[in-house]
């Protein structure tokens, strides 16, 4: 041990190695924290709305399981529904429902790049195959100049 | 301790470690036994097992030829089998025989190592394909062993048995030998379970169940290395190829196929280097690029093949350059590689693939006729395998080959386009499953208890799901419990009997007004063949992909708005997608046809993805008696039984839904008689007790059908899941069965447009009329819709007819009539 103005030795470092320890195990850093932040700042727009997010639960008045998770997304001029599920082979697939209806740009954007499509007019899109991961649907309603995107969710 | 104790407590503790299959350990005991004793012609033995095992051959014989300058009679015998078995993992076949036959005579004295020289003979033999010389020197070393008591290996002879079985194309029995044996390694012999492994992975493959193979050999690949059972990881790494082969991924094949071979290759093993060579030479003609180079390449590999004396090898790659040739256009060296007769030892895959050969190139020549004769002759070969089978997971699951022979005979019939031709190849290459006499699964006390635990932790899992706390490790036993039942079942051997297919003139002499729709799909085309008494037509349509999209998008359209209040702009929009879907279904499906239909009934035998179609909800069907049918043979066997006016009447209601029973009290109104399980009286037990005997059962439960794990789709009852695994177990299923429940009407399609699932369980067990529904059923809307369907059945309607009329009164009720009706 060392006087506090003093250089640390070799039992500082052990005693900050087990701190460091300690905390690795009590508390851990999530594993996909430095994931969400790089995620999260890599999309620069200026014009940009963020929806808020609601999943709904396995509704009560059904006869069965959902084989899907359902997640709504809600903001000032666009609310999407998107419907997500795995296929055979692991990836996964998503269907989504788009209103006001009508044939908008839409992005998915994942860490390993980005896939586009279109809604068709009764605001119906399907995005498959996705990998797994983080991922975040952007839209940009024809006739504005705006951009709407959801949080970043785990697929 | 003396010297001589020390020396004979090494050997015994290295016999034990290589006994156990723990090669390393028993070298180093070995060493230690030869430096105190340098002459010691048991331990030179001994060790050179040892290192042999370890790939070291070189090392192991050049010990032999030292011992064999010490030996005296009495070790003479024992000599010889070691030098056969090293023989045997270099490949020198023949001469290894040689030492094997001297050494029996030697050995009579001697009888623990006599059981350990037949059960090396029995391997020779049997990689020669000589089975019933194998299965006449492993039941001679059984009864050694047993008299011995020596538990290992007894063990191993089964497992040899397991491996004669499995040449013999008995699926089921090897599977019970490896599990037998497996039992006894785990707990004597723990380095022998990755070699038992590979054993279920090589029967897995063979039944074509390729993931669960891969599940085996991903854990032999994995213990080998500790092992360091050099020869069983380089056949494991093999055998990994030839999954990747059958499961379509090429170039995985290919890299495992490499590993293998070079691995093959440094252990100075020139017979299994050159079986992994022609596993590659298979792959790379699958990938279809530079046919001409494959072709000649297969055709050397043949020719080495003969020469190390591997006849099915031989001609299996012959095939693979017949068929790269016929790719090529290069007809007569093509023939020139299809042997006239297929060779005395051949395996099933082989004579298949000759069948698959000859009607490539009866198709390349333009001779239809022989087309149909070959892919004919292919495909009765296995149906006879599969009726060995007596479960459905292995009844319903085909090799690629099975496949391929499938598309052979129905392309050649959609281009000849007579409707009988068509109509013969549909039958023929469809749902054979149900063909044949079933068989219940195993109801040993181990698999009843199995079940048991099953059903209870099913109920905690889903009990702790609606609590909002999920039970992860219950979940994961349950998915462990899942894999051994479904496993014990595979043991189950089948009659072998079958029904024959129905005859075109039969299912058109009793459809009356009906109109049968038969849909067809190859080459990503799809095809309608539409039957009345009076005629019948083939219609081509138009994708399978763009109509499994709509289905796809369909199916996830009424999902997400079933049960719920969605914001109405929402709801607008997914209803809007719902009109587009079944528009485009109907443009795809329907409208072709549309003049043929007429308003007849209609009976519908689907193809792959069509299996989820809820036709109800087609405009063109609404109102109409829709019967949806996995073949026409299964609809016209299932035909004439007395459904109209049931007797025998069951009623459930199951769990965690508001209007339950409602539904179950209504219909009990309805009938005024029958019993009605409701509440906590409606158990598994009460259920399956009361369903034996009774003509009609509706169910109004939560459903849920298992894509993963088929066998476990269920009902939910009061006390745990009725599982699709109970109804395979009933003496008699009831004659009309109502699923009033989601999901449960689907089916997992495999090829050949073989189907499993909870409303196919039904069929299988005899029950000739299901109906239940393909997509989320809304609770409420679902009462009135079955008490409708329930009072015409009393009116004297047929189910299709009712169910049509019922689902009238509801919008988007995706019920569908199953069987025959």
């Amino acid at each position: 041990m060392t006087a506090p103005d003093e250089p640390l030795d070799g039992l500082d470092h052990a005693i900050l190695a087990g701190v460091k320890d300690m905390w690795r195990q009590a508390d851990p850093v999530p594993a996909d924290l430095l994931d969400r932040i790089k995620f999260a700042i890599d999309l620069e727009t200026v014009d940009l709305e963020v929806m808020r997010l609601t999943e709904l639960a396995r509704p009560a008045a059904t006869r069965g399981d959902e084989q899907s998770r359902l997640i709504t997304f809600d903001s000032e001029t666009v609310t999407i529904m998107v419907s997500i599920r795995q296929n055979p082979d692991g990836t996964i697939r998503v269907d989504g429902w788009l209103t006001p209806a009508g044939r908008h740009p839409i992005e998915l954007r994942t860490a390993g790049g980005t896939a586009a499509t279109v809604s068709d007019e009764d605001g119906r899109f399907v995005l498959d195959p996705v990998c797994s991961g983080l991922v975040q649907l952007i839209v940009r309603p024809t006739g504005t100049t705006r951009t709407v995107t959801t949080p970043s969710i785990s697929l | 301790m003396t010297r001589l104790d020390r020396v004979s407590a090494l050997h015994r503790r290295g016999l034990n470690a290589l006994n156990r299959g723990r090669p390393l350990l028993a070298v180093r005991a070995f060493r230690d036994g030869l430096r105190i004793a340098p002459d010691d012609v048991r331990l030179l033995n001994s060790l050179a097992a040892a290192e042999a095992a370890l790939g070291n051959t070189g090392q192991g014989f050049l010990l032999l030829d030292r011992a064999d300058a010490l030996a005296t009679p009495a070790t003479k015998g024992l000599l010889l089998q070691q030098r056969g078995l090293l023989l045997v993992l270099v490949g020198r076949m023949d001469d290894a025989l040689v030492c094997l036959d001297r050494a029996i005579g030697l050995l009579r004295d001697d009888p623990t190592v006599l059981a350990r020289t037949l059960l090396n003979r029995a391997m020779l033999h049997q990689i020669a394909g000589r089975v019933r010389a194998a299965l006449g020197d492993l039941e001679r070393c059984e009864r050694l062993g047993r008299d011995l008591g020596l538990d290992r290996l007894v063990a191993k002879a089964i497992h040899g048995r397991g491996s004669c079985q499995l040449l013999a194309g008995n699926i089921p029995a090897a599977l019970r030998d490896f599990d037998q044996a497996r039992r006894v390694y785990e707990s004597h012999a723990d380095g022998m379970l990755p070699v038992v492994a590979v054993e279920r992975a090589r029967a897995l493959l063979a039944a074509g169940l390729h993931s669960d193979a891969a599940t085996e050999l991903d854990y032999a690949l994995d213990r080998f290395p500790r092992t360091r059972m050099d020869q069983e990881h380089a056949e494991a790494l093999l055998t990994r190829a030839q999954v990747a082969l059958a499961a379509d991924d090429l170039t995985t094949a290919k890299t495992w196929a490499s590993r293998a071979e070079t691995r093959f290759r440094r252990r100075g093993n020139e017979t299994w280097a050159a079986v992994a060579a022609a596993t590659k030479v298979r792959a790379e003609f699958g990938s279809g690029n530079r046919l001409g180079v494959v072709a000649a390449r297969a055709s050397a590999l043949a020719a080495r093949l003969a020469e190390l004396g591997l006849d099915n090898d031989a001609e299996a790659t012959g095939l693979v350059a017949a068929r790269a040739y016929l790719a090529r256009g290069r007809v007569d060296e093509a023939r020139g590689h299809i042997r006239p007769r297929s060779g005395p030892r051949s395996l099933l895959e082989t004579r298949l693939t000759r069948r698959l050969a000859l009607a490539e190139l009866s198709a390349v020549t333009g001779n239809s006729r022989a087309i149909f004769t070959h892919a004919r002759a292919g495909l009765a070969l296995l149906r006879d395998h599969r009726g060995r089978a007596g479960s459905l997971d292995l009844r319903t699951s085909t090799t690629s080959l099975g496949r391929e022979l499938a598309r052979a005979g129905l392309a050649a019939a959609l281009a000849n386009g007579s409707p009988p031709v068509v109509f013969g190849w549909l039958e023929r290459s469809r749902a054979q499953a149900f063909r044949f006499q079933q068989v219940r699964p195993p109801d040993d006390d181990d698999t009843i208890e199995a079940v048991a635990e099953l059903r209870q932790l099913a109920h905690q899992v889903r009990t702790a799901e609606l609590a909002g706390t999920p039970d992860a490790d219950a979940r994961r036993r349950c998915a462990q419990l899942e894999r051994a039942i479904r496993a014990r079942g595979w043991h189950a051997e089948g009659t072998g009997e079958h029904s024959a297919d129905a005859t075109f003139s039969q299912v058109r002499a009793a459809l009356g007004e009906t109109t049968m729709v038969s849909y067809a799909s190859g080459d990503g085309g799809l095809w309608a063949l539409v039957i009345t008494s009076a005629r019948a037509q083939l219609v081509p349509l138009g994708s399978l992909a763009t109509v499994s999209e709509s289905l796809a998008k369909l199916h996830s359209d009424l999902d997400a708005s079933c049960g719920r209040q969605l914001p109405a702009a929402l709801d607008r929009v997914i209803k809007a997608s719902i009109r587009r879907r079944l528009a485009a279904l109907t443009d795809d499906l329907i409208r072709p046809i549309r003049p043929l239909l007429g308003d007849s009934a209609v009976v519908i035998i689907p193809t792959s993805a069509l299996s989820a179609v809820p036709w109800g909800l087609l405009p063109d069907m609404a109102g109409r008696p829709v019967t949806v049918s996995p073949s026409a043979s299964t609809w016209l066997a299932g035909r004439g039984a007395e459904l109209a006016r049931p007797s025998g009447c069951l009623l459930v209601a199951g769990p965690d839904l508001a209007h339950a029973d409602d539904e179950v009290l209504r219909l009990a109104k309805i009938y005024g008689d029958g019993a009605v399980l409701l509440g906590a009286d409606a158990t598994v037990k009460s259920t399956l007790d009361a369903l034996d005997g009774c003509t009609t059962a509706h169910f109004a439960a939560h459903g849920h059908h298992e894509w993963e794990n088929v066998l476990f789709s269920r009902l939910d009852l009061s006390d745990g899941p009725l599982m699709a695994y109970d109804i395979h177990q009933l003496r008699s299923a009831p004659a009309h069965v109502v699923l009033s429940s989601c999901d449960v009407g689907q089916t997992v399609v495999r090829n050949g447009d073989e189907i499993l699932g909870f409303t196919a369980a039904l069929l299988y067990s005899g029950t000739k009329t299901v109906v239940s529904s393909v997509a989320s059923v809304d609770d409420d809307a679902a009462v009135d819709v079955m008490a409708a369907y329930h009072r015409g059945l009393l009116r004297g309607l047929r189910p299709a007819r009712a169910l049509a009329d019922a689902t009238l009164i509801q919008p988007l009720m995706p019920f569908v009539c199953f069987g025959s009706s």
